[in-house]
C-alpha cells in the first residue's frame, strides 16, 4: 500500500479527538430531586442498551470520518496480481485462439453462476481487449471434440462456421462475441489437450506474427494428457484458471451396479453405489437415497475421508407391477434405478442411473430320476405339483420335466434352477456342464433316493456336492398300501429337529409367519416323518456349506453349498413318498417354492455396457417397425421416421447429451408408437470429470513448452481513494442518522 | 345566599381564593351512591317510604301498606296504585390527603401537596355549604391528622387549619390510611383520595375498590406535577428520589420517549382499574388552576 500524498495521512490521528471528547469532555450533571424516579429507572434500563450501542456507533462513525478525510486526500493505492494474461488490451496485433472448457466439471456453481459462465465472461473481456488488427477463433473443449449430434439447434446458426464448437480465425469481433454467447456448458468429458491441438492447427494458418492460445478452464488435471499439445516452437499458451485457486469440494456417485440378491427372493436386488469424496474435508453423514421407478425406497448416510471413496450397498425387492395371473408378453419387467446424493457445487455427478430388467418367472428344469407311467408314482409328481400348484402361474415358477437321458439336449442357460430328483450320477460331460452352469450362477437342487449311488455321485459331482454322500440309514419300515398303492410309513420315523429360522430359504417357517390357528409353520415342518435318508460325509470345505435342516438324530437333512456364483441344495431324502412323507405335508409346498426362488439364477438380465453422455447408443428395433421415438430425460421428444428405421436391426441414437433414462417407443406405419420399456436405456456422466484436482502449473508449463515470462500475472495498481471517499460519505450519512435519533 | 356568604366570610384562608369560590358558587355536589342519613338535604335515598317528596306510582301488590293507596288514581284507572316517596339524606365526606415526601415535589407555583390541600379545602367548603358533613384524613407512613365529619359551618375552619399545617415527609402507607378510613366510615360515605400514587402504584386502586365494595362513593384525584407528566428537563441530570436515596444520572432527552410511555401506561392502568371497580378517577395536573380541576370533578359527578 502506498500514498500519492503521504503527508496528509498523518492527520488521520485526529480520529482520536472525538474519542478524547467522549472520555473527558462530558458536561457536569445537574442534580434534581424527582418524585417519579421509579419510572425513570425503568426507562433507563429499557433504553440503555440501544442507546449505548448507538453512542458507540456514533463515536466510531465520527472517528472514522475524521480519519478518512486526510486519508482520502493522501490518495492511497494497493498493488494486486491481475488474473488476466499479459497482452490483453495491449493493442498489439496477434493471432489468438480462445479455448473455452465447456466440459461437465465447468458446471460447478460459483456464486450466482457456474465456472463456465465465469470462463465465458472472461473470454468476452479478452475479445474486447484484443488489438485492433488481431484475429481470433474460438474452440470449445467438449463440443468441438465430440461434434454435435443434431437435434440441438441452439448450438449455433448454420453457416457461421461454429456449428461444431470451433471457428476459423476472424477479425469480426461481433461474430466472436456471438459465438461465445452461443456456447453452452455440456455434460460431457473434456479433452483439453485435444482442444489445444485443434487450436494449434487453426493457428497454423495464422497471418499475424504473434500466435497465442488462451485457455479458460478449471484446469482439472483429468483434461490433460501426458503428451504436449504441440511441439516446441508452437503457440504461446496463456492459461486462465477461472476458479482463481479456490478448491471445489465435490462428491460424486462414480459407479452403480445392480445385481441379483437371491437371498431376498427372485426379485431381490443388491445395489452397490460407489461414492467418492474429491474434497479436502471429510464427509460426515452425507445423505444418499436409492430411488426405484422415481420413488425413494431406501436412504443412508455416508462417511468418506478426504480423497477417499466408499461403497454403499442397498438391498431391495423389486415390485412386479403386473397383476397376478396376467400373462407377461416379454416375461420380464423393467425398472429405473437411481442413486442420488445431497447436492453440492457440481450437481451432475450426484446422481447415477441404471435400468434393470427383472425376469417375472423362475424357470425350473425338473430332472425325473424315476419316471413312472402312473403319475402319482412319478418321482417328480409332488415336486412339480408343489412348484406349480393347479398349473397356474401364481407361483411364478415355470416347470419343465425331463429325464437324465434328455438332460444333454437341454440348454441349461435357459433355466434358473435344476432339480435332480433321485437321478443316477450323470456322466462326466453332463457333470461338467452342470458344474460350469452352477459356477456361472445356476441353482441346483439334489434330492436322493433308491437310484442314487453315493460313490458314483461322489466321483461324478464331488466338487458340486455340499458334502460327500455316505450310506443310507433306515429308521423305520415303509410299505406299499394295498388300497391305493401309496407308500406308507410304519413307525415314528425321524423328524426335523432344528433349523436356522433366519435363513431366507426358511423364512416361511419363521414364527412371524405363524397362522391364526396356533399351529405354527415350524410345526408343519416338524410333522414330516423321515424314514430313510442318506448320511453325509464330513467335508473340508466347511465355509462353503451350511446345514439348513437337522434331523432329531443330528444328521443333516438339507444342506446348502456354494459353487462359484451359484448355489447347490442337497436334500438327503426323497421328494416323493418313498423315503419320507415330507411330500404330503403342508410344509412341502412352501419349502420347494422357496428353494426354487432362492436358487434361481440371477434374476436380472445381464446389464448392457454403461452408456456415457455423448456416446452413441444402439436401440434394437423389431421387424416391422417404421417409426421410433426417444424421450430424453428432460422430456424432449426425438422422432425417427421410416427412412432411419425400416429394415434396420438397430437405431443409432447419438443425442445422449443429458444424463438420465431415455425412453423408447416404436411402431408400424400409421399406428401410435408403443412404449418399449425393455429397450429404454440409462446414460450417465463420465466419472472422470468429477475429480477437480488441478494440473500443476509447472506441469502445464512443461507441456506447453512455456518460456520464462510467459503467462506471468502482472501487478496492477488499484486506487483506493474513490472507495474511501464513498465510505466517508456513507459514514457522514450514518452519523447524521444516529445523531438525530434520540434513543 | 346568606349561608354561602357566611361560610366564605367565616374562613379567610389563603387556600380558597376568591376566584375559585366564585367559579364554584352554582355547582352542586351530588353523590352518586345514595347514603343513609337522618338529615334532609339534596341527595336521594334508596329507601322509598316516609319522606317529603312524592316520587312515582306503582301498581299495588299484596304487602304494600293500605294507607299508601292513591284513591284518586284508583278512581281514574280502576286499579290500585301505591304512592312512592324519596327520602332526602345528609352526605358524609372523607377527604383523604396523601402527605408523603413525594407529594412535596414542586415543579411550578405549588407542590402537589399544596395543590391537594386546595382541592380538599374547596370540597370541604362545598360540602359544608350544602349542609353535608366533611371530615379529613391526612396520612403518609402513618396517620398525620384526622377530623371526623361534621356539618356545622365552623367546621370548615378546622379543616382548613389542619390542611394548612400539613408537611410533605415520610413514605407512603396508603393501605394503613384506607384501613383507618374504612374503620371510621361506618355509614355509606363519599371518600375522596388525593395522592400521586407514585410509591403505591396499582395497589392503591385495589384498596379503593375495596372501599367501593363496602358501598362507599369513592373518588380518586390522581395528583401529578406537570414535570412528572412531561419530563421537560434538558441536559445531563442526576435525579434523586424523594422517598428513598436512589439516584440516576441520565440524559432526559434520551429517556424521555420511554419515560412518557411508562408514565402514560401507569396513568392509563390506574384509570382502567378504577373504571373496572366503579371508582371515579380524575387525573389532576398541578399546572392547571385548582378551581378548574374542582369544577371538572363536580361536572363529572353531575353527569353520573
Amino acid at each position: 500500500m502506498g500514498f500519492v500524498a503521504p503527508l496528509f495521512a498523518f492527520f488521520a490521528v485526529l480520529a482520536a479527538v472525538p474519542i478524547a471528547i467522549h472520555l473527558w469532555g462530558r458536561p457536569r450533571a445537574e442534580r434534581r430531586r424527582f418524585a417519579a424516579l421509579a419510572f425513570l429507572l425503568t426507562s433507563e434500563r429499557k433504553t440503555s442498551r440501544h442507546r449505548r450501542l448507538r453512542q458507540i456507533l456514533l463515536l466510531v462513525a465520527r472517528a472514522m470520518a475524521i480519519a478518512l478525510v486526510p486519508l482520502v486526500l493522501a490518495r492511497p493505492w494497493v498493488e494486486a496480481a491481475s488474473v488476466e494474461p499479459t497482452g490483453i488490451g495491449s493493442g498489439r496485433a496477434e493471432s489468438a485462439v480462445i479455448v473455452i472448457d465447456d466440459s461437465r466439471s465447468m458446471g460447478a456453481q460459483r456464486g450466482a453462476g457456474t465456472l463456465f459462465d465465469e470462463a465465458r465472461r472472461r473470454a468476452q473481456k479478452l475479445v474486447d481487449g484484443l488489438g485492433r488488427d488481431s484475429e481470433a477463433a474460438i474452440v470449445a473443449v467438449a463440443t468441438s471434440e465430440n461434434g454435435f449430434s443434431g437435434g440441438t439447434p441452439e448450438r449455433g446458426p448454420a453457416g457461421d462456421g461454429f456449428s461444431k464448437g470451433s471457428s476459423e480465425l476472424s477479425v469480426d469481433r461481433a461474430r466472436l462475441r456471438r459465438q461465445l454467447a452461443e456456447l453452452r456448458p455440456t455434460h460431457r468429458a473434456g479433452d483439453v489437450t485435444g482442444a489445444l491441438r485443434r487450436a494449434a492447427a487453426i493457428l497454423a494458418a495464422a497471418t499475424r506474427g504473434e500466435r497465442r492460445v488462451y485457455l479458460f478452464s478449471d484446469m482439472a488435471a483429468h483434461g490433460f494428457s501426458s503428451e504436449p499439445p504441440w511441439p516446441p516452437g508452437g503457440p504461446t499458451l496463456m492459461a486462465v484458471d477461472v476458479t482463481d485457486g479456490e478448491p471445489i469440494d465435490n462428491r460424486a456417485v462414480i459407479d452403480l451396479r445392480v445385481e441379483s440378491a437371491p437371498e431376498l427372493g427372485p426379485h431381490g436386488v443388491r445395489v452397490d453405489a460407489t461414492v467418492a469424496n474429491f474434497g479436502h474435508e471429510p464427509v460426515k453423514d452425507l445423505p444418499i437415497t436409492l430411488r426405484v421407478d422415481g420413488r425413494s425406497v431406501a436412504k443412508g448416510l455416508l462417511e468418506i475421508p478426504p480423497g477417499g471413496r466408499t461403497v454403499k450397498r442397498f438391498f431391495h425387492t423389486l415390485e412386479d407391477a403386473r397383476p397376478a395371473g396376467t400373462p407377461a408378453p416379454s416375461g420380464e419387467s423393467t425398472h429405473d434405478v437411481a442413486v442420488e446424493l445431497a447436492g453440492d457445487a457440481l450437481p451432475d455427478d450426484d446422481r447415477r442411473f441404471a435400468r434393470v430388467e427383472m425376469r417375472r418367472e423362475v424357470k425350473a428344469l425338473l430332472v425325473d430320476g424315476d419316471p413312472r407311467t402312473i403319475r402319482r408314482d412319478d418321482e417328480v409328481f409332488y415336486l412339480e405339483t408343489a412348484l406349480r400348484p393347479g398349473d397356474r402361474d401364481d407361483s411364478r415358477i415355470e416347470t419343465t420335466v425331463t429325464t437324465l437321458d434328455d438332460l444333454g439336449r437341454r440348454r441349461l442357460d435357459d433355466f434358473d434352477v435344476v432339480f435332480l430328483a433321485n437321478a443316477k450320477a450323470p456322466d462326466a460331460a453332463r457333470a461338467a456342464a452342470l458344474a460350469a452352469w452352477v459356477d456361472k450362477g445356476g441353482g441346483l437342487f439334489i434330492s436322493v433316493g433308491d437310484n442314487v449311488d453315493p460313490e458314483a455321485w461322489n466321483s461324478a459331482l464331488g466338487d458340486l456336492l455340499p458334502q460327500p454322500l455316505a450310506t443310507a440309514r433306515t429308521v423305520c419300515a415303509t410299505s406299499k398300501s394295498r388300497a391305493d398303492g401309496e407308500t406308507e410309513i410304519g413307525g415314528a420315523g425321524d423328524h426335523v429337529a432344528r433349523f436356522d429360522r433366519r435363513h431366507p430359504l426358511l423364512a416361511p417357517f419363521s414364527p412371524s409367519a405363524a397362522g391364526a390357528h396356533g399351529h405354527g409353520p415350524a410345526d408343519a415342518l416338524r410333522e414330516a416323518r423321515v424314514c430313510r435318508y442318506l448320511l453325509l460325509k464330513p467335508t473340508p470345505r466347511e465355509a462353503d456349506r451350511e446345514v439348513l435342516l437337522h434331523l432329531e438324530s443330528g444328521a443333516p437333512l438339507l444342506v446348502e453349498g456354494r459353487h462359484g456364483a451359484g448355489r447347490v441344495l442337497l436334500l438327503a431324502s426323497t421328494v416323493d413318498r418313498d423315503w419320507s412323507d415330507l411330500a404330503i405335508q403342508p410344509a412341502f409346498l412352501p419349502l420347494m417354492q422357496q428353494a426354487a426362488r432362492y436358487l434361481a439364477r440371477a434374476a436380472l438380465r445381464e446389464p448392457d455396457a454403461p452408456s456415457l453422455v455423448g456416446q452413441p447408443h444402439d436401440i434394437p428395433l423389431a421387424e416391422g417397425d417404421q417409426r421410433a421415438e426417444v424421450t430424453t430425460p428432460a422430456g424432449a421428444l426425438r422422432h425417427f421416421d421410416a427412412e432411419r428405421v425400416v429394415g434396420r436391426k438397430a437405431l443409432a441414437f447419438t443425442d445422449t447429451d443429458e444424463p438420465g433414462v431415455y425412453k423408447v417407443a416404436a411402431g408400424g406405419a400409421g399406428g401410435v408408437p408403443r412404449p418399449r420399456p425393455q429397450v429404454a436405456f440409462a446414460v450417465n456422466v463420465d466419472g472422470s470429470e468429477s475429480d477437480p484436482a488441478r494440473i500443476e502449473p509447472a506441469r502445464l508449463a512443461e507441456l506447453s513448452h512455456a518460456r520464462p515470462g510467459d503467462a506471468q500475472p502482472r501487478r496492477r495498481r488499484i486506487e483506493l481513494w474513490h472507495a474511501m471517499g464513498a465510505a466517508l460519505l456513507g459514514l457522514l450519512l450514518i452519523e447524521g442518522l444516529l445523531a438525530t435519533r434520540r434513543v | 345566599m346568606d349561608e354561602k356568604r357566611t361560610v366564605g366570610k367565616a374562613i379567610p384562608s389563603p387556600i380558597l381564593d376568591a376566584a375559585a369560590v366564585a367559579s364554584l358558587a352554582d355547582a352542586r355536589l351530588r353523590a352518586r351512591v345514595v347514603v343513609e342519613g337522618a338529615l334532609a338535604g339534596l341527595h336521594r335515598s334508596p329507601h322509598h317510604g316516609a319522606s317529603v317528596e312524592f316520587a312515582e306510582h306503582k301498581v299495588y301488590s299484596p304487602g304494600d301498606e293500605i294507607r299508601r293507596i292513591d284513591w284518586k288514581a284508583y278512581g281514574k284507572f280502576d286499579k290500585y296504585y301505591v304512592k312512592r316517596y324519596e327520602e332526602e339524606t345528609e352526605l358524609r365526606g372523607y377527604l383523604v390527603v396523601d402527605c408523603s415526601a413525594s407529594m412535596g415535589y414542586r415543579g411550578g407555583a405549588a407542590s402537589k401537596l399544596e395543590y391537594a390541600t386546595w382541592l380538599a379545602g374547596g370540597l370541604a367548603w362545598l360540602l359544608l355549604r350544602q349542609q353535608d358533613q366533611a371530615g379529613l384524613v391526612a396520612f403518609a407512613d402513618g396517620l398525620r391528622a384526622y377530623l371526623p365529619p361534621r356539618g356545622r359551618p365552623s367546621h370548615l375552619g378546622d379543616v382548613l387549619d389542619a390542611l394548612g399545617s400539613l408537611e410533605a415527609r415520610g413514605t407512603t402507607d396508603l393501605g394503613r390510611a384506607l384501613a383507618y378510613v374504612s374503620d371510621v366510615a361506618r355509614r355509606r360515605s363519599l371518600i375522596v383520595l388525593m395522592s400521586d400514587l407514585l410509591e403505591t402504584g396499582y395497589e392503591a386502586v385495589h384498596l379503593l375498590r375495596g372501599l367501593k365494595a363496602r358501598h362507599h362513593d369513592v373518588v380518586l384525584l390522581h395528583v401529578l406535577d406537570h414535570d412528572e407528566l412531561t419530563l421537560p428537563f434538558e441536559g445531563p441530570t442526576e435525579f434523586e428520589g424523594l422517598e428513598d436515596d436512589r439516584r440516576l444520572v441520565a440524559d432526559p432527552e434520551a429517556v424521555r420517549a420511554q419515560y412518557l410511555e411508562e408514565i402514560g401506561r401507569f396513568v392509563d392502568g390506574c384509570r382502567r382499574s378504577c373504571a373496572e371497580g366503579d371508582v371515579e378517577y380524575h387525573l389532576v395536573d398541578t399546572s392547571r388552576p385548582p378551581s378548574l380541576a374542582l369544577l371538572e370533578l363536580l361536572q363529572a359527578r353531575g353527569r353520573r
